[in-house]
Order: structure tokens, then C-alpha cells, then sequence
């Protein structure tokens, strides 16, 4: 039996065969075509020697080959270890050494049997269904979050969890077979993901941009494919907003909904939004990798109360705000956000990393926030300290860590308001007095050490490293400064 | 003039000025994505001593139309 996601994919290839599942540059495949290359990726896999409760890693881009692997593997029960193509070296060990995959697609690591999309050929293969037994609980995917202590964690997630979230996701948006979304959110996180697999099954459309770097092509796709939705990350509506202004409006009346990933979004964007999309429905979600999609809330409906982080996704999902020893408490008060539900993940990949994530089913988000009179909820606070850049989340750790290698004798790292309003959040290192390199020297050492979003944006002196009795770095002291 | 340009775009987004070909465009390359593109603008806004229009922006996809632009805005100085 196929996992129920590949179970539901199938469905709509066999369903809508002649029509357009997937578009990416100048290819574009049906979804009769789909199935047959995802069959032949499978083919291809197990011409390689991989099987059931192997592993292979990812490179995930808007190649199609990397759709077709992704879901055959799915198909043999071969774990998918999903990997940005941008991590550096040092995060890229990391995760191969851990994780051990057979075979990668991609990248090369090591002596490890890697084969890039290019050179990939599945067409001469044979397309027959595979028949391997997929357990709903098995691991269906891996992927790896930041973590505050600047060791990447690995969230493991079943078959069941990656169709539960889908189909909660269309279940709140309304997706449709009628849909073509246009997505330039990178495949490699929960977000983007995401959304390839609900389009999917819900038998629309996909064109896959790979980025929204460049907005004019962006909306040239909006065009073309007469897109009826797409999916964005606040920022992603900053940087949209500085290189076109609101001439997206134009696009309002084709477009049915719009998927905006949980980050702080002022309020007057919110309000701009609603104004410019009058009829479309605006869904923002609230959730982590380890709990996609958790919560929703949609723009003309809480136009009253555009700041609540809205409510659980679906009835198969339960939040509740908690205290300090894992009791619910009552309404208006603040306490830790905690999900459970169809979605969360069991266990991140190192068990040991399990201890204080959960309060029984309960993940704990780390995140802050209390139930509304109104029963929706409003996040106060972020506790974990990770800083988001523009949706890509940078460990403080990783870039004091990265500093102190280049001989500063120690350093603090926040994230600070991007001045532009664009990023939503910039890292600032503040370096103990007396370090011999200027803030020049850091910056051209940390070049070669960290990608460029994780290069502090600005530089500080600091006299003391604000630090807890037991040694423990106080970031958010300075971060609330 | 143009070297300037490119000088300052390679810096911005950390790339050598080899790869600046003239039909480059946003996203051909990793480096150039939208954070890069922020940046790039940034830096030519800066150091050039020029303010880009938005209405500008959105036509600056490669390298050709983004010095063919700061020429045009220098020159109008």
C-alpha cells in the first residue's frame, strides 16, 4: 500500500492525466506524466540498490527531477533527508554525518554516491508501479530546522504527518483542482514543500519559480499561467512592495488566495493587503517545522483583529497555551504555545534532543502567546532566540561561534529590525573591547565562514558579555534594549 | 564608469566580477537572490550617490539594464 500522500497524488494524475501538474522554466509535465517519471525515478532508485528504510539526501530545487525523486522515494519507503542547496560546509557535514544517507541528488559530500540533476536521465527506464508496503508512521521526510545552539535539529516526519498537514492546509485555504499557483518559495523548508504537495493532491497547477528575486518574472508567470494563487513570507511582500509598488493589485481579480508564512507583518501591510486583494482569501499560518501549519487566520475575516495568529488549522489539530510545568491555562493569560495534532512531528532525529519538546502529544513552539475573549490566539513573543532574515533563520551561536574562530576573544549576536523594513530582522554582533581585529577585519574574515544573510549587518562594542550565572549568553537582554 | 558598477556589484553580492556577464539576470546565479538584489541596490545607492525609482526597479532584472540605469541617473545629476 502507498503512503497516503503518494496514495492522493496518484489520484489526481489518474484523474486529471492530460492536464498540467508541474511547470518549471520552459518544462512543463502533465500529470499522466508525472506518475510515469515518478515511477521511473523509483525505477531508477532501485536500479541503484536503494530500498525500504534506506535514505537518500536532496538537494531540493525547482528541478523536476527532485519532484519525481522526492515522491519515489516516497513510493519505496526510502527516507528523503531535504537539503537547502545554500548550506554551507560546515552545517552540510553536519547533517550527512548524522543522517548517513546512501546516495545524494544535487551535491556531492564525500565519498558518497551523489548524482546532480542535470546528468540524471529516467526516461529510458521502465514505469511500473512499485509495490513496496509504505507504513503511514514510517518516516517520510527529514528536515533540518536552526537551533538556537547553532546545531541544526533534525525534525523527522511520517507519511502521515506530510498528508495530514496538506490536507489541512487545503481544508483551511479551499484548494481546488482549479488552482495554478505560482511559487517562488525555495522547496527546501516546511513552506514551500508544502505547497508543492497541496497543489498536488488537490489536482491544480505548479509553476516553479525557485525564488521572488525577480519580481517582473514573477509576475510575467502570474500572467502566462493565469495563476490563481501563490504563497509568500512577509518579506517576501516587502521586497515586492520596494521593486513594483502595488501594481500586484492588478493581478486581484484572478487571484483566489494567497499562503503567508507567520512573521512579524505590520499591521498597514496587512490592511494594504486587504484593500488590494478584495476578494481574495488572504490565509496567514502560524506554525514551525516540527508543527506545519498549526494555526490560520484569513485577512477580510479577522479584519477586526489583523494581529491574532488566528486558530487551529482544523479539528484534528489542538493548541493550548501552558505554563512553565506543562498546565493549560485559562484565557488572556500568557504562557508557552503548545500543538498537537495529525501534523506534529513524533521525534526529532537524535531521541536526546526529545527532552523538554513535548508536554505529552504536546509540542512546545517556544514561542508565547495567550487565548483571545474572542478564542483566537495572539502571539506575544518569540522565547527561542533565532533571527530571521527575510524567512531564513540564523543561529546566534553559529555566528559568535564564527567571529570567536576569527580570533575576537568573545562576541554576542541578536537579531535586530532590518532598517530597510524589508528583511524584518538583520543579525548584530556586539564584540568584547579590545579585540585587535576592527569591524572590517570580521567582516571580510566571515566571507569564507558564513553565507551572506548571516554576516552581522551591524557591529557593536560592548564592554560585557551579559551573561546568566552558569555562563549561559542573555541575548534577548540586549535584543529588548 | 561601468567598472565602477561592476566593482560594486561583485562586492555587494560577493562574487567574482568575472561571472558579471551583461545578460546575467536575478537568480542565475545563488548569490544573486533577494537578498543580494537588496543588497546590490543598497550599495549602488550609496556609493553612487543616486536614488533608483521603484518604478525603475522593476525593470533592473541584469546587469545590462542596471548600468545602462545608473548611467542614465548619473548623467541626469
Amino acid at each position: 500500500m502507498h503512503s497516503p500522500l503518494l496514495t492522493a497524488v496518484l489520484k489526481s494524475c489518474n484523474s486529471y492525466a492530460d492536464k498540467t501538474a508541474l511547470v518549471s522554466g520552459s518544462q512543463s509535465v502533465t500529470y499522466g506524466q508525472l506518475k510515469e517519471m515518478v515511477f521511473k525515478a523509483a525505477s531508477f532508485l532501485k536500479s541503484e540498490g536503494l530500498s525500504k528504510g534506506d535514505r537518500i539526501a536532496l538537494s531540493a530545487r525547482k528541478e523536476l527531477d527532485f519532484v519525481y525523486l522526492y515522491f519515489a522515494a516516497h513510493l519505496l519507503g526510502i527516507e528523503n533527508v531535504v537539503v537547502d542547496s545554500e548550506s554551507n560546509a560546515k552545517k552540510l557535514d553536519y547533517m550527512m554525518g548524522l543522517t548517513c544517507p546512501k546516495a545524494l541528488f544535487g551535491f556531492a559530500w564525500k565519498d558518497v554516491p551523489s548524482f546532480s540533476y542535470e546528468n540524471l536521465d529516467f526516461s529510458p527506464l521502465e514505469a511500473s508501479e512499485p509495490e513496496e508496503a509504505v507504513d503511514k508512521e514510517d518516516i517520510a521526510d527529514i528536515i533540518f530546522t536552526t537551533g538556537t545552539t547553532g546545531t541544526p535539529k533534525g525534525v523527522c516526519l511520517s507519511h502521515w504527518n506530510i498528508y495530514s498537514s496538506a490536507m489541512n492546509i487545503n481544508g483551511f485555504i479551499g484548494n481546488s483542482d482549479s488552482d495554478v499557483e505560482v511559487l517562488g518559495l525555495p522547496l527546501c523548508h516546511s513552506f514551500g514543500l508544502g505547497r508543492l504537495r497541496c497543489t498536488l493532491i488537490a489536482g491544480g497547477t505548479i509553476v516553479l519559480l525557485g525564488s521572488y528575486a525577480n519580481i517582473k518574472q514573477f509576475f510575467s508567470a502570474l500572467e502566462t499561467y493565469n495563476a490563481t494563487g501563490f504563497a509568500m513570507v512577509p518579506s517576501v511582500w516587502a521586497y515586492i512592495r520596494k521593486f513594483s509598488g502595488t501594481r500586484i493589485g492588478k493581478y486581484a481579480p484572478q487571484i483566489k488566495y494567497i499562503e503567508i508564512g507567520s512573521a512579524a507583518m505590520p499591521l498597514e501591510s496587512k490592511q494594504e493587503l486587504c484593500s488590494l486583494f478584495p476578494s481574495t482569501r488572504i490565509c496567514m499560518h502560524y506554525g514551525l517545522t516540527e508543527a506545519s501549519r498549526a494555526a490560520f487566520m484569513e485577512f477580510h475575516q479577522n479584519k477586526d483583529c489583523l494581529q491574532t495568529i488566528g486558530r487551529p488549522v482544523s479539528k484534528e489539530v489542538d493548541i493550548k497555551i501552558m505554563d512553565e510545568s506543562g498546565n493549560p491555562l485559562p484565557k488572556l493569560q500568557t504562557g508557552e504555545i503548545c500543538v498537537s495534532g495529525n501534523m506534529v512531528m513524533r521525534t526529532y532525529f537524535r531521541p536526546e534532543e526529545n527532552a523538554g519538546a513535548f508536554w505529552g502529544t504536546y509540542f512546545r513552539t517556544g514561542d508565547m502567546g495567550y487565548e483571545g475573549e474572542d478564542c483566537n490566539l495572539y502571539l506575544v513573543s518569540r522565547i527561542k532566540e533565532i533571527i530571521n532574515v527575510g524567512g531564513k533563520k540564523v543561529s546566534p551561536s553559529e555566528v559568535e561561534d564564527a567571529i570567536i574562530s576569527l580570533g575576537v576573544e568573545d562576541c554576542i549576536c541578536v537579531g535586530v529590525a532590518d532598517p530597510s523594513g524589508i528583511l524584518g530582522e538583520v543579525p548584530k554582533a556586539y564584540i568584547l573591547k579590545g579585540s585587535a581585529l576592527s569591524f572590517e577585519d570580521i567582516r571580510k574574515g566571515l566571507a569564507s565562514e558564513l553565507e551572506n544573510y548571516k554576516i552581522p549587518a551591524f557591529f557593536e562594542w560592548i564592554d560585557e558579555i551579559p551573561k546568566t550565572a552558569s555562563g549561559k549568553k542573555q541575548r534577548l537582554s540586549l535584543k529588548q534594549s | 564608469m561601468e567598472k565602477e558598477i561592476l566593482e560594486i556589484i561583485s562586492s555587494s553580492l560577493g562574487v567574482d566580477e568575472s561571472v558579471l556577464t551583461m545578460d546575467l539576470s536575478i537568480g542565475d546565479i545563488p548569490e544573486w537572490n533577494s537578498i543580494g538584489n537588496l543588497a546590490m541596490i543598497a550599495a549602488l545607492e550609496e556609493k553612487l550617490d543616486i536614488e533608483i525609482p521603484m518604478e525603475d526597479l522593476f525593470e533592473l532584472t541584469d546587469i545590462r539594464s542596471i548600468i545602462s540605469e545608473v548611467k542614465k541617473l548619473k548623467a541626469d545629476a
